[in-house]
């Protein structure tokens, strides 16, 4: 047994409350509030001035798969600054770098835990073979479900519910998934058959299925086989003005079952205002606060360039003009999905641009509580994640918010209402929106907190007036109980872990492909067996992986 | 957690990585025959055996005299480049690492034909597709390319057609013989013989002229079609400048795509395993040079051949180098890089002809028949998993690698 002691720390992590210092424990890889009397303390660190989180986790970071790789691909280009003595606080060396660098830098910013939000089936494999080579960081993946021809048709033939479950059970387990994705709800099909906008009731082109239709069952199906995270929805009419119709009859389609709506920043547009483009954030914050079965990330705008990236390609394309310089990736993708890559530039004086900033700022200062919004910048869409410690100072600071705010186009101040939001975070928020909010709406019970059993991913801040500093710089992280990390130096690797959504039926799930007939129509559709793209357990662990199964809790 | 029961074998000979029915249980699939995995079969049939042989019965004494010599080459090197023909997403991240550990040049051997597409992509971007998006859903086929891509995948056809009729332009030079083989596999076949370079402006002025002037049966099949798929490979596309040849097509699929769908297919060797997985680990797809463990990335300049030319040039350079070739196949070495002087430690299942103190080999089996591998689809699309039942794993290229800087 290896006895860790940090001494006078105060702890943050959404459920404890101390403001007084006390003593936390690890002992090997779990974190303890008490030891036995006679236990002899391996190490000891003093951490007067200094405040502990647990590892942060986030939700919804495009770190692996094909097109995150197309991305890096798009990017060649390096800046020529120099990286200066601290090269864990400068930029990252493109918008979406290689997974080694990425594993760094959320290291060096006290992360642990990531999860890739887009995982084709077909392109599974890919997506956690990214992911395994990103060190430091425990993974996991969404399957993106609700474009793939063989739900659709199923839908359309008005096959039962069950069937449906077992099909989707199959892809979440055979993709090695957490959770069901849903980007743009057929509409990435329809605009295979060169439609270019699909509204929540308005029927696929060649089939008699509505984006409701599929929202309703792919929530049924993640309540009903008891998946760890509910329905994760990227909604139709991505970046489109008005879109807050489209996003509210999205809630509405799933009839009251548990819902994540993503990068909900870009979903909550009125087409008001002098350019047609108004902030509709206080409708959307007012639905999420009336309703507990809704939690959101809001996919923050961050100034500056990136690459936006998106199985959404009706919507990218639509905005390929747009593209920063002008060169653009786009993907039909294997009768499931696709992709659309536009490098583009957040500018602060640009109205919409600014407009987006307040708007993602809006939804985070609106909605109460903290533990069902999420802090992202869906990455690298609205910005790298590497902004994040200037996002949380945004949050915890309302004289730097304003300061910025006083940068944007005339007519973005004229019309937002940011200003009058004067809620300031507190660092317990700044927890939940970090730790304990991603970890309780991913099933994750033993992340996110720093409670008496929970895995020793810990890190430890100084305190800093300013939390940007604080942020950017913990002092020192473990990762499962060894010291892995000391001022941006990076000291050891560590074990990596799978995690995946478990649930009940998930071992007769894996036998759906087996099914003649299934198998059959798999075939007649891909070209090859369901096997082809199916992922195996030894895949993981011959790989050294550890694997962990995170479960609903109700 | 997943135990797909009956899982096919998969070819890995090419980039198509076909899976092979087993005819005894699997009725539902047609038995596959492929004249390249025929011939392959019977070269690895034919060495395999004593492959195994050699390497179970290895003499572990002489192998680990020669990886001793092989570290201390390594250690003496002021320069090395590490090449080969990388095939598996284990290889790559074993040349990519061992490049970093050794501030070294990675760039597999023969990458120009991929690099002309890759910067294509850097500079345009285009309108992609995957094979079974394509095989669903395509109502017109532009095939563009000769008879080598039929040889170098042969089974593409089978793999393109989903079962009914569809229209195929087939644009290039090809033999009666291949035009056989694609309405056999059961596509309406047009053939037009005219020259590659043109093909891009042609698409443009069919799509600028519009029905009401385009009376030519392509030009009908082309503005009528709802979905096109563009087919080619860079290694099998005779143009004078294929990188312009393909940003010139990619800008035309893209404006295409405003008005009506179409894509283009670029298939892939099994060399694109090596840039997928350079690429996500880096952050750029190869002809990379670290510098304190960094990469820095030049397309042109940190090219394997340029870079051999380069050091062998330079005498005392050239007493300091060293190459590092890995090798996925059982292909012969190339005689470009067998004629290179510099010293260099072959990791593969071929030895050179000769071995010297200069010239060391590591012996290793064949991925996908002695080792499991991960390898892409053509489309970069789907990475396989192709799965060996019987192992030999410490005889892979990432395990001699990681021993070399041990
Ligand atoms: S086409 Fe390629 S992968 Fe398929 S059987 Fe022939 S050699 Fe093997
Ligand atoms: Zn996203």
């Amino acid at each position: 047994m290896t006895i860790t002691r940090l001494k006078n720390v105060r702890i943050v992590d959404g459920i404890h409350a101390s403001s007084k210092p006390t003593d936390l424990y690890i002992v090997d890889q779990k974190l303890a509030r008490q030891i036995p009397a006679d236990a002899r303390i391996d190490t000891d660190y003093d951490l007067e001035d200094h405040l502990v989180m647990s590892g942060g986790i986030d939700i919804h970071t495009h770190i692996g798969g094909g097109k995150v790789n197309l991305a890096r691909l798009l990017w060649p280009e390096r800046s020529s600054k120099s990286v200066g003595e601290k090269p864990w606080l400068g930029p990252l060396s493109a918008p979406v770098p290689g997974t080694w660098e990425t594993g760094r830098r959320y290291l060096q910013m006290g992360y642990t835990t990531c999860f890739e939000p887009a995982m084709l089936p077909a392109n599974a494999r890919q997506s956690h073979m990214e992911m395994r080579d990103t060190p430091w960081l425990d993974t996991g993946g969404y399957v993106v479900l609700g474009n793939d021809r063989m739900l659709l048709s199923m839908i359309a033939s008005r096959a039962g519910q069950d069937q449906i479950n077992d099909y989707v059970a199959w892809m979440v387990a055979s993709s090695a998934a957490m959770a069901i994705k849903v980007v743009n709800a057929g509409g990435i099909d329809a605009f295979k058959f060169n439609q270019r906008q699909l509204n929540v009731d308005e029927a696929h082109p060649t089939l008699p299925v509505t984006p409701r239709d599929i929202l309703w069952s792919l929530s049924t199906a993640a309540e009903e086989l008891g998946l760890a995270h509910p329905l994760h929805v990227h909604c139709s009419n991505l970046g489109t003005p008005g879109n807050i119709t489209s996003t509210l009859a999205t809630l509405d389609a799933v009839e009251g079952r548990r819902i994540h709506l993503t990068h909900a920043q870009y979903h909550c547009y009125g087409d008001q205002g002098p350019h047609g483009f108004s902030s509709e954030a206080s409708k959307l914050a007012d639905r999420v606060n009336r309703s507990n079965h809704v939690s959101i990330d809001v996919g923050q705008v961050l100034f500056g360039q990136t690459i936006t990236l998106s199985a959404d390609t009706m919507h990218q394309f639509a905005n390929r003009k747009l593209a920063s310089p002008r060169k653009q990736i786009f993907q039909d993708l294997e009768c499931q999905a696709g992709c659309g890559l536009l490098p583009f530039r957040y500018k602060e004086g640009q109205y919409v641009h600014g407009l987006q900033w307040t708007i993602g700022l809006e939804l985070f200062l609106r909605i109460q509580d903290p533990t069902r919004v999420f802090l992202t910048t869906d990455h690298p869409n609205g910005g790298p994640f590497t902004g994040y410690p200037h996002l949380i100072r945004l949050l915890m600071d309302y004289d730097f918010r304003m300061s910025i705010f006083d940068r944007l186009h005339p007519d973005a101040k004229a019309c937002s209402s940011l200003p009058s939001l004067k809620r300031e975070y507190r660092l317990d928020e700044i927890a939940a929106i970090t730790r304990l909010g991603p970890a309780r709406a991913l099933g994750l019970q033993h992340r996110g907190n720093l409670s008496p059993g929970s895995i020793a991913d810990v890190v430890v801040y100084r305190n800093d007036n300013n939390a940007e500093t604080m942020f950017s710089s913990p002092e020192i992280v473990f990762r499962k109980g060894r010291l892995v990390m000391r001022r941006g130096e990076l000291l050891e690797d560590c074990s990596k872990t799978v995690l995946v959504s478990e649930f009940p039926n998930r071992t007769d799930a894996l036998t759906w492909g087996a099914r003649g007939v299934n198998r059959q129509r798999w075939q007649k559709l891909y070209g090859y067996t369901p096997w082809l793209t199916a992922i195996g357990s030894d895949e993981f662990t011959d790989e050294g992986l550890g694997i962990e199964h995170a479960l609903w809790h109700g | 957690m997943n135990e797909p029961s009956r899982q096919p074998p998969i070819c890995s000979f090419c980039s198509l990585v076909c899976e092979l029915p087993d005819e005894l249980h699997d009725l539902q699939m047609l038995p596959v025959f492929c004249s390249k995995r025929d011939i392959q079969s019977k070269r690895i049939a034919a060495s395999l055996e004593g492959l195994t042989t050699d390497l179970r019965h290895a003499d572990s004494e002489a192998l680990s005299a020669t990886l001793g010599r092989a570290i201390g080459l390594v250690r003496q090197a002021h320069s090395v480049l590490v090449t080969g023909r990388i095939h598996t997403v284990e290889s790559a991240r074993a040349a990519v690492e061992l490049a970093q550990r050794l501030d070294g040049m990675v760039d597999p051997w023969d990458s120009d034909e991929a690099f002309d597409s890759i910067l294509s992509m850097q500079r345009v971007g285009g309108y992609g597709v995957s094979l079974g998006e394509a095989r669903d859903h395509s109502d017109l086929w532009i095939v563009v390319g000769d008879d080598r891509l039929l040889e170098q995948t042969p089974r593409l056809p089978h793999a393109m057609h989903r079962g009914e009729s569809v229209p195929m332009l087939l644009i290039g030079r090809w033999s009666d013989a291949s035009i056989q083989v694609w309405s056999e596999a059961g596509f309406d076949v047009l053939c037009i013989e005219t020259g590659l370079e043109e093909i891009p402006k042609y698409l443009s002025q069919v799509s600028r002229l519009g029905s009401n002037y385009c009376d030519s049966q392509t030009g009908r099949w082309i503005l009528d079609a709802k979905y096109t798929s563009i087919l080619y490979s860079p290694t099998a596309l005779e143009v004078e400048c294929r990188d312009l040849w393909i940003d010139l097509l990619s800008r035309w699929v893209l404006n295409r795509n405003e008005t009506t769908r179409v894509a283009t297919l670029a298939w892939g060797s099994l060399q694109s395993t090596f840039h997928q997985t350079c690429t996500w680990l880096t952050g750029f797809p190869g002809r990379i040079r670290f510098q304190n463990h960094q990469p820095s990335y030049d397309p042109h300049r940190h090219r394997a051949k340029d870079w051999c030319d380069r050091q062998s040039a330079s005498g005392t350079a050239a007493e300091k180098s060293l190459i590092i070739w890995i090798d996925d196949t059982l292909d012969d070495l190339p005689t470009d890089f067998d004629a290179s002087k510099l010293r260099r430690v072959i990791v593969g299942p071929n030895p050179p002809s000769t071995l010297s103190e200069s010239q060391l080999w590591l012996p290793t089996g064949i991925a996908g028949t002695t080792f499991a591998a991960n390898m892409f689809r053509g489309d970069q699309t789907i990475l396989a998993k192709i799965p060996c039942a019987d192992p030999l794993p410490s005889f892979t290229p990432s395990a001699w690698l990681g021993r070399l800087t041990r």
